[in-house]
């Protein structure tokens, strides 16, 4: 049990204290992989303290410590041995004992927290010698993780801060897991959540675009706890964190599933066909190769009703997938998505019917870098089912390309930009240089395009759709050489400690 | 990204205007050259020149007399869809259907530029519609000769072929580090299999199932329809197994039960190989696949997970493929070469737990990582790489 007296935590000490974790396991494992191993440990303590605390709080009540162990005093369970003040004890095969308590604890409360701490390699003393372990038990005994000293929110922030700097850390797998906030919040805005609503990310990465879901309800300061958020994520050690992540942010209601979007959405109705949502927000990974085509051309829930992309890029599987999932009547959704999806050719008749099925509302191109690491533009599509009368029919493009700012290598929308474009959005109206409305059937007369500068007038330097594809191909290209160089590097590494075993 | 390309600078020519066609003749017995060049050695797609043939080692052809030297463009006139234009780096011979371009003046055409200009799809898709027969299409040099395109000016040239060249030579800086990391790769499992502790398992009794591949019929003609897997499997050297590109045929329930090819089977090649290629690659099944089964030139081998990690014993029979271990299990009977899968799965291999196994394995992962994403950076590189030269010269028209 942890006596120490509360002491609130300033979200710097937080973020030295989580950072100095990942010091000591510098050089032990890939940066990529410190998540896996950081996030679940802060969890575990973060549960025992609060566990603590509620304890406390129930003995000032009944002054009674077996009363004060009562389940309803609880909003998890620890059983016997599973505390963080047991595993302190431990001094010989630390890994073992931590798994035992973390699957513990996942047994006793198998409604919120199973899964939740992952599936990292902790009996590997290999990759985490006993001493590692014991100094990191040590490292996070230092503070103690109580509500009072830490409100759930700062935990949630202490972990987004972690989150975006192992993306710095390990920029190669940084886009899987980060969307930039600044264009989270923009989409959020743009959707509207209501209170009770669903929201749904099919590719959720750590969690972000529910949280700031939950976030930007809370900050207008309409209920919401009763948001009900569903996501997706195929890599499970991520997907582990996404749920720690919502846990700590304090929502209750949320729904992480593990496992392939295309191949199994986990989310399903009654009937067996996909479940439909309020809100959807997505950043799908982009333009994959290695997804199941084959699959996809037999698809049983019908996500393939303007055509099977090519093997080569996955862009519009997700797309239509998204679609497939937005309730008949309240759905919309924001999506972002590389710019090829508006005028590359393979895909021009899977973009013909998208256009035809009057699902398009906005086509919003933004500026350059606001994905991690890539200098690629990008472009946020919102789809709603059930346009406004004067809507329907219609998209607005938005030219946004210079609405962000570079500072210290960091691009992002300040709050002028994104009112700049919230306003053209909600005004549906042309703007000179900055907004266009067409047709469907204007569209349809430029071969249906989505392309930005064929509606936008002065939207690039020039008009010609093979420039965006060239910095697209360039971007794409980078990001690769990156994750190229980045393993090679692990293997020389790895090479040079074999050799001098 | 934009190049700022200003065209209206560039001057509409035909080939002619400004390219050589080089005819030196030389005989290939008393010329003191050592290399010639037939159309299998000059890659399609690529300007680089990896391969050659040894002039009095290797057999060569009556028409093989023209004369190229360094830096000369050589453009394969046959079968012009197959886009076979590549730079030597040194002198030899070529054959009659080779063309030797090169610049008919320094002041209007720069050498280096040349490659670019016959590299563009724009070229390619002219000399295809341009060519002559229908077997073995080939392009005359007058077609050839009258190709129209727009020509940058001097200084534009230099710097779009210093930017392509720079390109190129990435390229193949990155088939290298490929060739090396597999070269590392193979050391490390040769090493590791070596030194491995454990008992001598025999191969056969480290599966649960060892089940023959069947062709079944055309598709819906019998009970289920599921994905024949054919040689295509094993192309480029694949070492997960993909579904792409196999043909549906169709079986019985009961023949599709057992084959099924599930995670962590090894399909093995029975049957197949070439001279320079050994009968005997694996691929090993990964996560989720379409219904596919095995066809008979293949066996599904299913590890007995309880004794063996399902991707140890694919590294094992991979890495014995390389070594051409196979090669003593494989008879020649036609043109194919078959591998009694009896005796080759009835050799045993040291087997070692399940934790030294899974840490091996780990390690091999690394090394797997580091394929695929430089494998990745070459294929990012080749759309960006099509996607300037269209940009500059124009796609297919």
């Amino acid at each position: 049990m942890t006596t120490t007296s509360p002491k609130r935590i300033t979200q710097r000490e937080l973020e030295s204290y989580l950072w100095g974790a990942a010091v000591l396991l510098r050089g032990l494992i890939d940066a990529g992989d410190y998540k896996q191993y950081i996030f679940p440990l802060v969890f575990l303590k973060r549960l025992s303290d609060v566990y603590d605390e509620e304890h406390a709080a129930a003995l000032k009540v009944y002054g009674d410590e077996e009363l004060a162990d009562l389940p309803e005093n609880h909003r998890f369970a620890i059983p016997d041995g599973a505390h963080w003040a047991d595993l302190r004890k431990v001094t010989s095969n630390v890994g073992t004992a931590l798994k035992a308590t973390m699957r513990a604890i996942e047994s006793a409360n198998p409604d919120t927290l199973t899964g939740v701490f992952g599936d990292g390699e902790w009996t590997n003393k290999d990759l985490l010698p006993d001493s590692t372990l014991s100094d990191l038990i040590e490292h996070f005994s230092t503070k103690t993780l109580s509500v009072a000293n830490l409100p759930e929110d700062e935990l949630g922030q202490g972990y987004e801060y972690l989150i975006k700097k192992f993306a710095d850390d390990s920029g190669h797998t940084a886009q899987e897991f980060y969307t930039n906030r600044t264009l989270v919040h923009l989409m959020t805005l743009m959707l509207e959540p209501q209170p009770g609503e669903s929201v749904y990310d099919p590719t959720c990465g750590t969690g972000g675009m529910l949280i700031s879901t939950a976030a930007e309800v809370k900050r207008q300061g309409k209920e919401w706890r009763n948001l009900r958020l569903y996501g997706q994520e195929l890599n499970y050690g991520t997907s582990a964190i996404a749920r720690m992540n919502l846990f700590l942010h304090g929502v209750t209601d949320s729904h992480i599933a593990h496992g392939d979007t295309l191949t199994k959405p986990a989310f399903l109705n009654a009937q067996g066909g996909l479940q439909t949502f309020d809100v959807v927000l997505a950043n799908p990974p982009y333009s994959i190769k290695a997804w199941n085509r084959d699959a996809f051309a037999k698809d049983p829930y019908g996500r393939n009703m303007w055509g099977l992309p090519p093997q080569g890029r996955a862009d519009y599987a997700f797309f239509q997938h998204i679609a497939k999932s937005l309730n008949p009547t309240t759905g919309r959704s924001a999506i972002l998505l590389p710019h090829g999806v508006l005028f590359r050719r393979d895909e021009a008749t899977m973009r013909e019917r998208l256009v035809k099925s009057d699902l398009v509302e906005c086509v919003l191109g933004l500026g350059e870098g606001l994905f991690y690491n890539s200098p690629m533009p990008a472009v946020v599509i919102i789809l709603r089912t059930c346009k406004p009368a004067e809507r329907q029919g219609k998209v607005l493009f938005i030219n946004a390309l210079n609405e962000v700012s570079r500072e210290q290598g960091q691009t992002f929308l300040r709050e002028t930009h994104q009112q700049k474009i919230l306003d053209a959005y909600r005004g549906f109206a042309d703007l000179k240089q900055f907004a266009t409305v067409a047709t469907l059937d204007e569209i349809a007369a430029k071969g249906f395009s989505l392309a930005i500068p064929t509606y936008v007038e002065g939207a690039m330097d020039s008009g010609e759709e093979e420039q965006i594809d060239l910095a697209e191909a360039l971007a794409a290209w980078r990001t690769a050489a990156q994750s190229s160089d980045a393993a090679v590097a692990d293997v020389l590494s790895l090479m040079r400690t074999e050799a001098s075993a | 990204m934009s190049l700022s390309l200003d065209k209206t600078t560039w001057k509409r020519v035909t080939l002619k205007e400004v390219v050589r066609h080089v005819t030196d003749r030389v005989d290939a017995e008393t010329s003191d050259l050592e290399r010639f060049l037939a159309g299998e050695h000059i890659p399609s797609g690529s300007l680089s020149i990896t391969d050659w043939g040894v002039i009095g080692r290797d057999p060569i052809g009556p028409m093989f007399y023209k004369r190229f030297k360094p830096g000369h463009v050589l453009y394969v006139s046959r079968r012009t869809y197959l886009r076979k234009v590549a730079v030597p780096e040194f002198e030899g011979i070529t054959g009659e259907k080779t063309f030797v371009l090169e610049t008919l003046d320094e002041n209007l055409l720069l050498q280096e530029f040349l490659p670019f200009l016959l590299s563009a799809e724009r070229f390619h898709s002219y000399a295809i519609a341009h060519s002559r027969g229908s077997v073995n299409p080939y392009l005359n040099w007058g077609e050839l000769a009258a190709y129209e395109f727009d020509l940058p000016p001097l200084d534009e040239q230099q710097r779009l072929a210093d930017l392509l060249w720079a390109l190129e030579r990435h390229r193949a800086e990155l088939d290298g580090q490929v060739s090396a990391i597999e070269a590392v790769l193979q050391r490390f499992l040769a090493d590791s299999f070596r030194a491995a502790p454990g008992p001598q398992v025999k191969i056969v009794d480290l599966c649960t199932d060892v089940i023959g591949g069947i062709w079944g019929s055309p598709e819906g003609e019998a009970e289920v329809d599921v994905l024949a897997l054919g040689p295509r499997v094993y192309a480029d050297g694949a070492t997960q197994l993909l579904t792409d590109g196999s043909p549906v045929r169709s079986v019985s329930r009961r023949q599709a039960e057992v084959r099924l090819v599930r995670d962590g089977d090894i399909i093995l090649e029975r049957s197949g190989g070439s001279p320079s290629q050994p009968v005997g690659r694996v691929v090993i099944a990964h996560g989720e696949l379409a219904p596919c089964i095995p066809t008979d030139f293949q066996r599904l081998l299913r590890p007995n997970r309880e004794v063996v990690e399902p991707r140890f014993l694919f590294w094992r029979l991979r890495h014995d493929w390389v070594a051409g271990v196979t090669r003593s299990y494989a008879k020649k009977t036609t043109n194919i070469t078959n591998l009694s899968v009896k005796d080759y799965i009835a050799r045993s291999i040291a087997v070692p737990s399940i934790a030294d196994q899974t840490h091996l394995l780990g390690r091999v992962t690394s090394f797997e990582d580091a394929l695929t994403s430089v494998a990745g950076e070459r294929s990012e590189l080749d759309v960006f790489r099509r996607s300037l030269h269209d940009e500059i010269f124009g796609g297919a028209e």
